[in-house]
Parts: C-alpha cells; sequence; structure tokens
C-alpha cells in the first residue's frame, strides 16, 4: 500500500523559485556590465572582450577634474548626511514623543519628497533659488539634498523612537538629570544604531544623486554631474565605467552596513522588551 | 498616629486631561517611613497621582509638598525622591552597574566612592558581582532589584514605585513582596506604591488608598478597609463581599435590630456602627464570616436555598438563594465544615454570623 502523499504547507514551488532568479538576473545582470567592461581594453561595449587591463583605472587617478568632483561629491554628501540626520532626529523624537497636532498630515508632508519626482522638486528649487538671487553652488545642491535625504532620515529614525520605552527618559531626569543631559546619557545612545544607518544611508543618496544637482548645480561639478559631462566624449567612456565600478562598490558597502546596523540595533531592542 | 511627621502632603490636588477628570480634590498626607499604597483599578488615576507626585504631570490644581517644601515649580531632575518604572525602564546600553550608578554623576563622587556605593546597593539587593552584566541578561526579578537600587541609592525621601510587581509572574510577585517589605523596612525610606492589585496593597502596606474614577475613597490600614469599607466600591474591590438590603427596626441599648430583605430574619449589630441610619439600608458581610447549617441554629438564623457547591481545596464556596430566591449570599467555609455530612444542592439550609460581621455602606 502507497502511503499518501503528505502536504507540506511549506512546500518550495519550483516555479515561484525559478521566477525569483529570472527577476534577479534581469534587474542586476545590466549593472554588472559596467565592471565588466571596466577592465575591458576596448573602447566600445561589445563581446567578446578581447583582452583585460587596469589602464582605464589608472587613468583615473591622474585625472584633475575626476578627483575635484570626488571632493565635491565627498563634501556635499558629508554636510547633507550630518544635516538631515540631526533634523531627522528632531523631527522623529517629535512625532513620536510628543503630541503634535496635525500629526498625520504632518508626517505626509515630510515624507512627500519620497513620491514627488526629483525633477519637479528641481525645477521648483531653480525657480526659487532664481528668485531669491542665491547664486548656484554646492550649497545649493547640498539644500536640494536634505529635502530628498530628511524623509529617508525620519523614516530610519522613528521606528528607533518608536522602539523604546518613554520612560527611559523620564527614568533619567527622575534620577537628577536636566533635558540637556537626559537626551546625551539616555536618548543619542539608545537611537545610536538609527542615526549611524541615517548617516550612512543619506549620504549614499546625496553622493548618488543627480537631477538635483544637474538644477541646483554651478560650476562646481559633483561626480553624478561629472559622469553625465563625460558620457559625451566616446573615448572617455570606458573611464566612466572605473569610476562607476568604484562608486558602485562603495555606494553598495555603505547601504549594506548601514541597513546591518540598523537591524542589529531593531533586533536587540525587540529582544529586551 | 499623630504627631508624625508628613511626607508628602497632597493638598486638594485635581487633574483634568482636557474634559477628562482624571484626579478629582486628593487630600492626604503620608507620613515619614510609611509604606503607603495606592490602590485602584486601571483609569482610577492612581499613576497619575503618582506622576504629579514625580512631577512628570502638573497639577490642575492644587499643590504637593515634599517634606514641607512646596514642588508646584520643581522639575522632575531637582525632586527628593526616586521612582521605579512599571517595567523598569533599565537602560538597554549600560550594563548594571551603570545603571544603578547612574544618577551618581552629579555627586561628583571619586571612582573609589562610586564603586563603594554601587557595590552596597549590589549587596543590599542581593546581586552582589554582578555589576559588569549586560541588562539584557537579567530576569524579570532582577531587573526589578536593578531598578530599586538605581532608585534608592540616592537615597530619595520618597521612593515611588509604579506597579512594581506588575510585570512578575505570580510565585516571583510572592517572594518580591516580601522582599521589598523588607527593603522598606531596611532603608527606612518613605514608599509609595501604586497597584491594582489588592492583595499586593493589603500585604505590603501601612496605610493604602482606594481610588476610583479619579476619587480617593478611603485611605486606611488593610485591616481597616477590610474589616470596616466605607463604601459598596471599597467593599467590592477589597476582597469579596456579599451586599444585602435591610431594614433598621430598633435598637436594645448598644446592638441594633436589623431585618434582611429575601430572608425576613432580624439580626443584631452594633449600634455605633450605623451612624445614626435608619429605615432602608445597604450591608455587607464577607463570606468567610458566614456559617453554613443543615439545621436551623436558632430563631436568627436566616434560611435559603442551596443552589451550588464549589470545592476549592482548603475552602468551600456555596452559593445560597435566600429566601424568596432573590437575592444569592456566597459563602466561604473551610472543608473541615463539612465533617458531619456534604449538604445536597436544592435543600434548605441556614445561615448565621457573629454580630460583628454585618457591616453598613454608605450609598456611593
Amino acid at each position: 500500500m502507497k502511503p499518501a502523499r503528505r502536504h507540506e504547507f511549506h512546500r518550495p514551488n519550483r516555479a515561484l523559485q525559478l521566477y525569483a532568479v529570472f527577476f534577479m538576473v534581469l534587474l542586476y545582470g545590466p549593472i554588472l556590465f559596467i565592471p565588466l567592461f571596466s577592465f575591458s581594453a576596448g573602447l566600445y561595449i561589445r563581446f567578446p572582450i578581447e583582452s583585460f587591463t587596469l589602464d582605464w583605472y589608472g587613468r583615473l587617478i591622474g585625472e584633475r577634474p575626476v578627483l575635484r568632483a570626488l571632493e565635491n561629491s565627498l563634501r556635499v554628501g558629508v554636510s547633507v548626511a550630518v544635516v538631515s540626520t540631526c533634523l531627522g532626529v528632531f523631527a522623529a523624537k517629535a512625532l513620536v514623543r510628543y503630541r503634535v497636532p496635525g500629526k498625520g498630515p504632518i508626517l505626509g508632508f515630510i515624507l512627500l519628497p519620497l513620491v514627488v519626482p526629483p525633477i519637479i522638486f528641481g525645477v521648483a528649487m531653480l525657480l526659487m533659488v532664481n528668485a531669491l538671487n542665491i547664486p548656484l553652488s554646492l550649497y545649493t545642491i547640498a539644500a536640494g539634498h536634505i529635502i530628498i535625504c530628511l524623509p529617508f532620515s525620519i523614516a530610519i529614525l522613528m521606528p528607533r523612537f518608536e522602539g523604546y520605552d518613554a520612560a527611559m527618559e523620564e527614568a533619567a531626569a527622575d534620577l537628577g538629570e536636566n533635558g540637556w543631559w537626559v537626551f546625551w546619557r539616555v536618548t543619542v545612545p539608545i537611537i545610536m544604531p538609527g542615526i549611524v544607518a541615517s548617516l550612512l544611508l543619506t549620504f549614499t543618496v546625496s553622493f548618488d544623486e543627480f537631477v538635483m544637482a544637474f538644477f541646483l548645480g554651478g560650476t562646481d561639478l559633483t561626480l553624478p554631474l561629472y559622469i553625465w559631462g563625460q558620457l559625451r566624449i566616446p573615448r572617455n567612456f570606458p573611464v566612466v565605467l572605473a569610476l562607476g565600478t568604484l562608486i558602485l562598490l562603495f555606494s553598495f558597502a555603505l547601504v549594506f552596513l548601514g541597513l546591518r546596523i540598523g537591524r542589529r540595533g531593531a533586533i536587540k531592542l525587540v529582544d529586551r522588551g | 498616629m499623630s504627631e508624625r511627621h508628613v511626607m508628602i502632603r497632597l493638598s486638594n490636588i485635581s487633574k483634568r486631561f482636557g474634559l477628562f477628570r482624571a484626579i478629582e480634590h486628593a487630600d492626604f498626607d503620608i507620613f515619614r517611613g510609611e509604606f503607603f499604597s495606592i490602590l485602584g483599578a486601571s483609569g482610577s488615576g492612581k499613576t497619575t497621582l503618582l506622576r504629579i507626585m514625580a512631577g512628570f504631570e502638573a497639577a490642575s490644581e492644587g499643590t504637593v509638598h515634599i517634606d514641607g517644601a512646596p514642588m508646584d515649580a520643581v522639575p522632575p531632575h531637582q525632586r527628593p525622591v526616586n521612582m521605579v518604572f512599571q517595567n523598569y525602564a533599565i537602560f538597554p546600553h549600560l550594563n548594571v552597574a551603570d545603571n544603578i550608578g547612574f544618577g551618581l554623576r552629579k555627586l561628583g563622587l571619586g571612582r573609589a566612592e562610586r564603586q563603594r556605593r554601587i557595590d552596597e546597593m549590589l549587596e543590599l539587593i542581593a546581586l552582589p558581582g554582578y555589576g559588569a552584566r549586560r541588562s539584557d541578561q537579567l530576569s524579570g526579578g532582577q531587573r526589578q532589584r536593578v531598578a530599586l537600587a538605581r532608585a534608592l541609592i540616592l537615597r530619595p525621601k520618597v521612593l515611588l514605585l509604579d506597579e512594581p510587581l506588575g510585570a512578575l509572574d505570580k510565585q516571583l510577585r510572592a517572594q518580591m513582596q516580601t522582599e521589598l517589605r523588607a527593603l522598606q523596612r531596611t532603608v527606612g525610606i518613605t514608599f509609595v506604591l501604586v497597584t491594582h492589585d489588592q492583595e499586593e496593597a493589603m500585604a505590603l502596606s501601612d496605610r493604602v488608598a482606594v481610588m476610583d474614577e479619579g476619587r480617593v475613597m478611603q485611605i486606611d490600614t488593610p485591616a481597616g478597609l477590610y474589616e470596616r469599607p466605607g463604601s459598596r466600591k471599597v467593599a467590592g474591590f477589597i476582597g469579596s463581599m456579599n451586599f444585602l438590603r435591610g431594614v433598621v427596626l430598633g435598637r436594645d441599648g448598644a446592638m441594633a435590630r436589623v431585618q434582611i430583605a429575601g430572608g425576613g430574619a432580624v439580626c443584631r449589630m452594633p449600634a455605633d456602627r450605623l451612624n445614626g441610619a435608619h429605615g432602608d439600608l445597604d450591608l455587607a458581610i464577607r463570606p468567610e464570616k458566614i456559617a453554613l447549617h443543615a439545621r436551623a441554629p436558632g430563631p436568627d438564623a436566616l434560611a435559603g436555598v442551596l443552589r451550588d457547591r464549589v470545592f476549592l481545596g482548603e475552602r468551600v464556596h456555596y452559593t445560597v438563594a435566600l429566601g424568596d430566591g432573590g437575592e444569592t449570599v456566597i459563602v466561604s467555609a473551610p472543608n473541615t465544615a463539612e465533617a458531619d455530612g456534604v449538604p445536597q444542592t436544592g435543600s434548605t439550609v441556614w445561615l448565621s454570623w457573629p454580630e460583628t460581621a454585618l457591616m453598613p455602606l454608605s450609598d456611593t
């Protein structure tokens, strides 16, 4: 007698697995062409690759405008990360901890840049900056980036504040600390994983951002603007690929690190009840 | 009780949240060295009252004095009280020693003195050598003790405890009750404890304030609350209670004659308890003060029909419907009372009680 086949609720579905693999290849496959062809000796993107070289990376190091653009991007990125994370801490604390009238609409308004196309924001900002006679510079780029990054920062930090008991802060006050010391001795250490994750993510967003920078930039270029400029010069294309590969690696590492730190902290808090 | 040092004086405290009246006219004193409990159901305003003492909420009206000083303008971090929070609020980023020593920063102690005080506290809460433990490695009972130590290390004039045993399982709770009581006697600090658990309040406290819907209903010793509840609500909240209606028929010297509605029997109770009340009367009697008889023990006994019998181990609970079957009374008897036979449900039984067992209640 043949035993009846058991029904397993969590039985893997072959078709869905194939679909998942196909989806991943389609999504990430094209990105892999960039590092692949950055090592190709030829000028043009085509198979088969005839020979491999590290020349493009060598030329990259010698290219002064690249270094300038990198420096600009780092300056903007670091400033944007710090400012939007600070603002994000205050906003998240206010939204989670205090009874703010109209909390829902305010939150929606703050998170709006996540869904409004950057090109709309870029044009709007450009109009305003022009109307106020503010010269375009790295500062205007940074201002645009802060608007885009603030929602990320708040979205990362709000769960951190929701994740611990407000009695922690009351306990610190009860033990003799005023508001300033409560913030530094209790609030900041507890939300630290969120702060680090916010810094990393907002930096990455700013570092990679093109549209706002395109509208709000002056003569100082950020890295994505520089790449955009180089795309029109065919013989420089492999150099752009080399640069793109480095940016890709760097961004990926930062986001990975940020998510890891954020998640590790979250799990800890949940464990502690 | 007279001439005692008043540690906390609540003068006509009211608290409103919008239209909601959380506390209405709380007005009482807590004495130095006392273990005082505020007992009430959730939403009774008990925690709000504690938070007003700690300074986390401002009273809408009235003033809190602590050790003679008015606290209106004093923020929490400057009040001579410390608090044990409901879920202990142990700082997750600090180890046990740093949690306990958190409040010492402002005292500007040297490293050695700081360490000495923390060790002293670890000794007091019976967790010596636990200083380096991470807070998430502690059990519920240990967290509670760390929270106590963290609050007591500053030697406050008053320790406020917000449902400190609520998060513990039943067995641990009983053990921590004993420890808490012993600890309070050791340190001699005034304890103010908020709880919804009447057994906890009874077991721990010198005096208990019973709160309901923002009002302080009664303040008395545990025995006083149990034996002389002033109102139906307090009587129902503390222990279990039977409520009866009766009519005052008259007095013979120190005793009053009261006819119980339903059964029709006439009982006697001390006349001074009535406070001059006459006519219809609300009465209360504890289930364990009633004796159940299979045969009428005398003319004063109340007849009824046994509806149900529940065996609970050391005690047996009987449900008896009085006379015309209207009101039911619960009788709680030790299981030894059934030596001469188990009464059948549906049979007629008689109830009797000592003259001092019957309590008159006010309307509220």
